[in-house]
């Protein structure tokens, strides 16, 4: 019973994005560790990409969400349903989401072949930093929610 | 996420290496012999650096850095007449090295602020951890 709680609506997704935050901390870290490196090319991860996912996800579970709100008062065939759910947003999220990409070279391309630009790595860094924090927080409020429930006192 | 912290460590090595070389480049700045090669007066060394492409699924994730320490043999080195110098050559010059001090500040300065910015990217990666540890709690 709890999985259906857990793993419908919102949870999955934030986790999804706590997790690419986090990926994507370790490619902007990257950036920065080589901000003198001859040659060496900016990275990112598709950020916008993965955001049409969120939105295609959230899509996704509202075209779904009578099937489940059935399935969880008891009705058959909710765990085939759950299942189905779940390889969906799987299959919204790819690995390719994950993977780090030369960024387009809109910045200035300095003389040793460096495209660096400090202030816009810090600046995603930064906005990363808070959109992990943002989801991590949503998702301790949730469960915060949960408990209460369970323990039938605020 | 672990990760984050090894590649900011990496450039953080890398820096400070740099900043020990460009130490040991403006101290020797009047060496008119390195004991270690005889006659010839000590060179400039300086650190390449180059991005870490052979550690594991280096193509699709962040890269740390990785250096080496050159000797700069190029460029020209600074002769000053002055006869009588025990290291003098017979027409009374006496070699110095390749070293220009305004470059090699020049250098640390960057040197300095690269490594202040892996500082903050390195406390960024930790406190995403300690928020990812909340989850537990």
């Amino acid at each position: 019973m709890l999985d259906q709680i857990l793993n419908t609506k919102s949870l999955p997704l934030l986790e999804k994005m706590a997790a690419f935050a986090e990926r994507r901390q370790e490619v902007l870290a990257g950036n920065i560790a080589n901000i003198d490196t001859p040659g060496y090319k900016m990275r990112d991860l598709p950020v916008e990409n993965f955001q049409q996912a969120l939105r295609d996800a959230m899509q996704l579970e509202d075209g779904l969400s009578p099937a489940t709100a059935q399935a969880s008062l008891g009705m058959p065939a909710h765990a085939s349903n759950n299942q189905a759910l779940e390889s969906q947003l799987e299959s919204l999220f790819p690995r390719s989401l994950f993977k780090a990409q030369e960024s387009s070279p809109q910045n200035l391309t300095f003389q040793d072949d460096n495209n660096r630009s400090m202030e816009s790595q810090v600046m995603s860094m930064t906005k990363n930093s808070l959109m992990q924090q943002f989801a991590v927080e949503v998702m301790i409020a949730q469960m915060n929610q949960l408990s209460m429930v369970i323990s039938e006192r605020p | 996420m672990l990760k984050g912290i090894d590649i900011s460590t990496s450039a953080l090595i890398a820096q400070r290496q740099r900043m020990n070389t460009i130490a040991g480049n403006i101290a020797s700045v009047n060496v008119s012999h390195d004991p270690n090669s005889g006659e010839d007066p000590f060179y400039r060394r300086m650190v390449t650096f180059q991005a870490d492409t052979e550690s594991l699924d280096s193509e699709s994730t962040g890269v740390g850095v990785k250096y080496k320490i050159e000797i700069d043999t190029d460029s020209e080195l600074r002769k000053t007449y002055s006869p009588g110098h025990p290291h003098a050559d017979q027409d009374g010059n006496v070699t110095y090295p390749n070293i220009d001090v305004v470059a090699e500040f020049v250098n640390a300065l960057e040197a300095g602020r690269a490594y202040e910015a892996n500082i903050s990217s390195l406390d960024i990666s930790k406190n995403m951890f300690s928020t990812s540890l909340r989850i537990l709690a």
